[in-house]
C-alpha cells in the first residue's frame, strides 16, 4: 500500500488540497468545529481520504490527518507505510512557527525515514514570515526540505509539492513534465 | 537638418536638390527595411555615411572633398551613369529602393568593422547580428562560451536598478524603444512590464551597450496612472521576473565569477510554485540541497544537458540561493557515490507521470 500523508493545523486547507489531486471525491469525516479557524464551521475529526489511480493499475492513497491536536493518536496510525509527508502551515495564524515545530516533532521519526515537504498557505493574507524564515527554522533540525507557497485550491501548486516530494525521495526519477521548456 | 542622432545611421546627402532631399528623407521613414526610422539626414561633419549626387555640377568636387576630409567614411555615388566614377560604389538613377538599402547596409557594416563603430539601435537588427554571432553552440572546451557577465545585459542593469529602488524606496521606470517599459515596484516587490514576451526574450540576450534604455524615478501616482492607461501591462513578482530573465540571459552559461572547479551548494529549494519550473530544475534542487558537488558533474549524475544545470545555477544565483564558498552547514554531504534508487522508484515515476499528463 502506497500512501502520502497530509498534515497541518485546523483550517490550513488539507481537505481542499487532497481534493485538488484526488481521482475520487474526497471522503471526509467532518463535524461542527470547536476549534478556532476563520470561517470554518466544520473540521475533520478522523481523517480525509483521497486516491490517485496510476496507469500501471496501482493506487496512491492520500490521507489527511485531523487537524485538532486531541486526535494525534490517529496520526501515527495513518502515517504508517507512507511514502512522504506533506505538511501544510497557515501563515495567517498568530504563531505559525509554533505549528511548524509542533508538527515536525510529532512526525520526526517518519520524516527521518521518509521525506517531507512543507506548503505555506495564506501567504497572500500575511506575507511574513517568509519562506526563507521557515527554512531557517527547520535548519536547527538539520533538514532542508522543499518549502513552497501554496494555495490549496490550486491543483498545480499541490502537484508541484508532490513532484518535489518524489524528487526528494529519489533524484533519479523522471517525469513527463520535464518536457516543458523555455524553448531552448 | 539635425546635427546627429545617437544610435542611428547618420547620412549626409551632398549635391541633391531640395525635392530630392525631401524624397530621401521620406524614404528613410516610410519604406520597409531593417533600417526604417534609423537613417537620418545630418550635417556633413556628423555623418557616418555620405550619398553624393554626381549629376550635380559640383558632384565630383564634393566627392573629392569627402574623400579628403573623411577618408574612412563610405560614400555612395548616385548618377545617371555611375560608371564615370572610378573606384566608387555607384547607383544608377532613378534609385532602386531595395538596392539603396543594400548599399547602406553594406557600407554601414563596413564602417562598423573598420572603426568598431558605435552600435546602431534597432532591436530587430541587433538580434539578427547577435544570432549570427551566437550560432556556435556552447562548448565545454571553449571557456568564453561558458561564462557571461550579467552587467553586460539587461539582467545586470535591472538588478542594479532593483537594488537602487530598494535602497531609495523609489519606483523606477525603465524606458525602451517604442514605448515599451519595465517598472520596478520595491514596495510590493513587483515588476510591471509593457514589453512583448518575444521581444523580452530577444533583448535579454543583447549586449547592454546596444540597448537604448533610460531610467527615471516615478511616483506612486504616476505608477497608478500608467497601470490605468496601459491596459496590456503585465505584473510579475520581482523574484519570478528576475529568475525568468536570468534563464533567458544565461542561455546555457554561468556568471563570470563562477569558479567551475569549486563545489556548489543550494541554500534551500527555490519556491517552485511561484517560479517557472524548468526542465530538471527540481531534480537539481533535490540534489544540491543535500550534496555539494561540481556543476560540471551534475549533468552526468542526473543525465541532463549541461545548459539546464548552468541556467538553473545562474537563476538560483540571482535570487541568492546558490553558493560556492566552503559550506560549514552539516546539512550538506559531499557527493561521493551516485545516489541510490528508491525501492519504490517505479511507483514514484508512475505518480509523476500521472500528475504530469493528467
Amino acid at each position: 500500500m502506497h500512501k502520502i500523508i497530509f498534515t497541518g493545523p485546523v483550517g490550513v486547507g488539507k481537505t481542499t488540497a487532497i481534493n485538488a489531486i484526488s481521482d475520487i471525491p474526497t471522503v471526509s469525516t467532518e463535524q461542527v468545529s470547536t476549534a478556532q479557524a476563520d470561517n470554518k464551521t466544520h473540521t475533520t475529526v478522523a481523517l480525509d481520504y483521497g486516491m490517485i489511480r496510476l496507469n500501471n493499475g496501482e493506487c496512491i492513497h492520500i490521507y489527511g490527518t485531523p487537524g485538532q491536536g486531541r486526535f494525534n493518536f490517529m496520526w501515527k496510525i495513518l502515517s504508517e507505510g507512507g511514502l512522504g509527508l506533506v505538511m501544510l502551515m497557515d501563515n495567517s495564524r498568530d504563531n505559525p512557527f509554533d505549528d511548524l515545530h509542533f508538527y515536525y516533532n510529532e512526525f520526526k521519526s517518519f520524516i527521518a525515514a521518509n521525506a517531507l515537504i512543507v506548503g505555506i498557505t495564506h501567504m497572500e493574507d500575511k506575507k511574513t514570515p517568509t519562506i526563507s524564515d521557515y527554512h531557517e527554522q527547520l535548519r536547527r533540525y538539520h533538514i532542508n526540505p522543499p518549502i513552497f507557497e501554496v494555495d490549496g485550491r490550486n491543483r498545480d501548486d499541490i502537484r508541484s509539492m508532490i513532484q518535489a516530494l518524489m524528487y526528494t525521495l529519489d533524484i533519479g526519477i523522471v517525469d513527463l513534465d520535464s518536457t516543458k521548456n523555455y524553448n531552448h | 537638418m539635425n546635427t546627429a542622432y545617437q544610435n542611428s545611421i547618420n547620412i549626409v546627402a551632398l549635391g541633391l536638390d531640395l525635392p530630392s532631399l525631401t524624397r530621401l528623407k521620406s524614404l528613410f521613414k516610410v519604406f520597409k527595411s531593417i533600417y526604417k526610422n534609423e537613417c537620418h539626414l545630418v550635417e556633413n561633419d556628423n555623418a557616418d555615411l555620405c550619398i553624393i549626387d554626381f549629376d550635380d555640377p559640383k558632384g565630383n568636387a564634393l566627392w573629392q572633398q569627402s574623400l579628403e576630409q573623411y577618408p574612412s567614411r563610405p560614400n555612395i555615388i548616385i548618377a545617371s551613369d555611375p560608371t564615370v566614377v572610378n573606384h566608387a560604389d555607384g547607383m544608377t538613377k532613378p534609385l532602386n529602393i531595395d538596392l539603396l538599402w543594400e548599399f547602406i547596409d553594406a557600407r554601414y557594416q563596413q564602417t562598423r568593422k573598420t572603426t568598431q563603430a558605435k552600435a546602431v539601435s534597432g532591436v530587430h537588427r541587433m538580434i539578427n547580428q547577435q544570432k549570427q554571432e551566437n550560432k556556435t553552440p556552447v562548448n565545454i572546451d571553449d571557456s568564453e562560451s561558458l561564462y557571461y557577465q550579467p552587467a553586460d545585459y539587461l539582467q545586470g542593469y535591472l538588478q542594479a536598478k532593483i537594488q537602487c529602488a530598494k535602497q531609495e524606496k523609489t519606483y523606477f521606470k525603465l524606458n525602451f524603444r517604442e514605448n515599451s517599459m519595465i517598472i520596478i515596484d520595491p514596495v510590493q516587490q513587483m515588476i510591471y512590464i509593457d514589453l512583448p514576451t518575444m521581444l523580452l526574450k530577444q533583448i535579454s540576450q543583447i549586449s547592454r551597450q546596444m540597448l537604448e534604455i533610460y531610467s527615471e524615478k516615478i511616483s506612486e501616482t504616476q505608477l497608478n496612472d500608467i497601470k490605468v492607461k496601459h491596459s496590456k501591462i503585465q505584473v510579475y513578482r520581482l523574484e519570478k521576473f528576475l529568475w525568468d530573465l536570468t534563464y533567458l540571459t544565461a542561455n546555457g552559461r554561468v556568471p563570470q565569477d563562477t569558479n567551475l572547479s569549486q563545489q556548489v551548494f543550494l541554500q534551500h529549494w527555490p519556491n517552485f510554485t511561484r517560479l517557472t519550473k524548468t526542465p530538471s530544475a527540481m531534480r537539481i534542487s533535490a540534489l544540491l540541497v543535500k550534496h555539494t558537488c561540481l556543476l560540471s558533474s551534475i549533468p552526468t549524475i542526473l543525465r541532463i544537458p549541461e545548459y539546464e544545470v548552468f541556467n538553473f545555477y545562474s537563476a538560483a544565483n540571482v535570487i541568492g540561493l546558490t553558493g560556492q564558498t566552503k559550506c560549514t552547514d552539516n546539512t550538506y554531504i559531499a557527493l561521493t557515490t551516485k545516489p541510490e534508487a528508491h525501492k519504490k522508484r517505479n511507483i514514484l515515476s508512475a505518480l509523476l507521470s500521472h500528475l504530469g499528463i493528467k
